[in-house]
């Protein structure tokens, strides 16, 4: 078979990748993510509220160009299930006086995010996975760096 | 303030409001840095610090008073950025080198 090769269970997939996302805001790019997820049927409509209150305590801005908005703790209620939102700006924003132009949203019942975030953020870290997540047009290139740390450097 | 003997430690405990993404990201980053070391390093929401059974506790500067007040005996080091952070830094400098560890 050829094409789309979907990694089965992962938290980040296909349908949660989207790239050249036009917002004007970091509540509007929260927003966004919110509404992706509840698309998904990852969660509810309150967990956005969740994100906000999230948000409103410490800035998500994690460096490098990135944020990683999601909910508190108790918003884990509104999680049907694990998933996450890679959604990559086509021009960038203000989070918090920070440039960004790469949005992770998560939603997480449990710790099901937790390797995956781990590549993430090693991928920001290295140059190499790092551009292929600011730059490349291809969501499977993109989904194998982050998911299968396939260009990742040692 | 509290003083830890980086020998003593053997579980770093990553505090974030959630412990659902930035604490998570330090904890594995950390991870990859402390393993030589055989150190754990695990994520906790703060509100659940005290049942962590953590040896040392990083955690965003705008929670570390709520992190201190979960766990007042243990050092709490409080850091800005969740990415490239000075203070984390140095604290895996100070593990790798030996030394005591104290909070202000």
């Amino acid at each position: 078979m050829v094409g789309i090769l979907p990694i089965p269970n992962s938290i980040l997939n296909v349908g949660g990748v989207h790239l050249d996302v036009v917002v004007s805001s970091k509540e509007e790019a929260i927003t966004r993510c919110a509404t992706y997820l509840e698309d998904m049927g990852a969660t509810t409509s309150q967990y956005l509220g969740g994100m906000l209150e999230r948000e409103g305590i410490i800035s998500s801005y994690l460096g490098k160009k990135v944020a990683i908005p999601h909910g508190t703790d108790p918003a884990r209620a509104f999680v049907n299930f694990g998933q996450l939102i890679f959604m990559r700006l086509k021009e960038e924003i203000l989070w918090d006086e920070e440039p960004v132009a790469l949005v992770i949203a998560i939603a997480a019942k449990g710790e099901e995010q937790v390797d995956v975030l781990g590549n993430l953020a090693e991928c920001i870290l290295d140059d190499g996975a790092y551009k292929i997540l600011m730059e490349s047009p291809d969501v499977q290139e993109i989904l194998a760096v982050i998911n299968d740390r396939k260009g990742l450097g040692s | 303030m509290a003083t830890v003997s980086a020998a003593d430690v053997k579980k770093v405990v990553v505090a974030c409001e959630a412990g659902m993404g930035s604490s998570v990201m330090v904890a594995k980053a950390l991870a990859k840095q402390l393993k030589e070391l055989g150190i754990e390093v695990v994520h906790s929401p703060v509100n659940r610090l005290a049942a962590s059974g953590a040896d040392l506790v990083l955690c965003h500067r705008s929670l570390s008073g709520r992190a201190k007040q979960a766990v007042p005996d243990l050092v709490v080091i409080p850091f800005d950025m969740f990415l490239g952070d000075l203070a984390i830094a140095s604290v895996v400098e100070a593990l790798l080198s030996g030394g005591n560890i104290a909070d202000s």
